[in-house]
């Protein structure tokens, strides 16, 4: 795949970007509307993955994000990133494109800040497939996202940086 | 404001639009800092720049508190940012003559992208439709959201400045799907684009620790 940062040139394949089916669960459903609809102007950096023929396979998106440890003595600020959408398009899913998003997405976050080695992912808890793919991304399940809510919090690192999370 | 003014022509017709004004550069007397703030938040407030909301960015700390106080005393609608970053801007807090609840309002409006109708806020945080109105309503006329008349059966569109990168520049009054609208329809009320700062303490940092070692169960 071929990897860019999305422009509003793009408006027009993403507004077609389909990656779920009628029977969709929720999630599924928000992850497509969100993709053709919102991501463009909401998302700070935006992935665009095209085939050698140019068609839109599949979408990532990221923002910058701060993760604060309130240590005794000094509180600990780490800079990392938030992303906000995982998605492949329905005609290419289940070949492995999966790992391929993700790995370019690791690429594009260290060309931007090599600075930023933590990553979070908000996913819904009754999204298996999404797990299990940042499962074999290197992100895991921390906590919920808030109190008797629906989505976890999943964390990892980005491949190739440093970070550490030095405790008391 | 001699600057503003010559960037920002005075009319009442312009669309809803933003200026965002860096405090820097520049020492300010109270007297001065006075001034700026009051002017503008005042003239914001009456529609001299038209349907134009504001920004004032400090990175200095006490610059933000004095404007704080200023913007209450005055009952200025202004938000207040730390940095010009554009992230930080969507983060801005609203200042000046907001109770608890127009703030709730304001940020359960963001979390739904920084667009919404009456309907949808009211769905949101479990009120009454008349009850999501009047909030709705009262910050708007405070100052602090765009309102997109549309007609009766769509309901008006209610806007927050700070995202004005999605809400103004996507085609304000479309029918495409707004962010969360499936999820709100299917009742999950999460929302999976929180930006806030993650606060780890605890048990949450031990894991967080041990994930990012690589020592997290595969």
């Amino acid at each position: 795949v071929q990897r860019s940062f999305a422009t509003r040139a793009d408006d027009a394949d993403f507004a077609g970007f389909e990656c779920c089916g009628d029977d969709a669960a929720p999630w599924a459903l928000e992850t497509e509307n969100y993709v053709r609809s919102s991501v463009l102007g909401h998302a700070e950096h935006v992935l665009a993955l095209r085939d050698e023929e140019g068609a839109l396979v599949a979408v990532s998106a990221f923002d910058r994000k701060r993760i604060e440890v309130p240590r005794a003595v000094d509180p600990l600020d780490l800079k990392g990133w938030q992303l906000q959408v995982v998605a492949v398009h329905r005609e290419s899913q289940r070949n492995g494109l999966c790992a391929a998003v993700f790995a370019n997405t690791f690429d594009a976050m260290r060309d931007l800040d090599p600075g930023r080695g933590v990553v979070q992912a908000n996913v819904h808890k009754d999204n298996s497939p999404s797990i299990k793919a940042c499962r074999n991304a290197g992100l895991f399940e921390l906590m919920p996202l808030e109190p008797e809510g629906e989505y976890w919090i999943l964390l990892g690192r980005v491949p190739g940086t440093t970070t550490e999370l030095p405790l008391d | 404001m001699h600057l503003l003014g010559d960037f920002v022509p005075e009319t009442g017709s312009v669309p809803p639009h933003i200026a965002v004004v860096e405090l820097r550069g520049k020492l300010f007397s109270p007297a001065s800092l006075r001034e700026l703030v009051v002017r503008l938040g005042q003239q914001v407030r009456a529609g001299t720049y038209g349907d134009m909301k504001v920004v004032l960015v400090a990175s200095d700390p006490a610059t933000r508190e004095i404007v704080g106080l200023l913007a209450q005393a005055h009952s200025l609608p202004v938000y207040l940012a730390s940095s010009f970053d554009p992230v930080m801007v969507e983060e801005a807090a609203p200042v000046g003559d907001l109770t608890a609840a127009e703030v709730e309002t304001l940020d359960q409006l963001r979390s739904l992208g920084g667009i919404a109708t009456v309907a949808r806020v009211a769905e949101l945080m479990d009120l009454e439709p008349s009850a999501a109105t009047n909030r709705l309503v009262n910050v708007e006329r405070k100052g602090y959201l765009h309102r997109i008349k549309r007609g009766r059966r769509q309901g008006d569109l209610f806007v927050d400045p700070r995202t004005q990168r999605q809400a103004l520049s996507s085609g304000v009054g479309g029918e495409a799907p707004r962010m969360r609208e499936a999820l709100l329809d299917a009742g999950i009320r999460s929302d999976p684009y929180e930006r806030k700062r993650l606060k780890l303490e605890g048990e949450a940092a031990r894991r967080a620790q041990e994930i990012i070692r690589g020592e997290a169960e595969k």
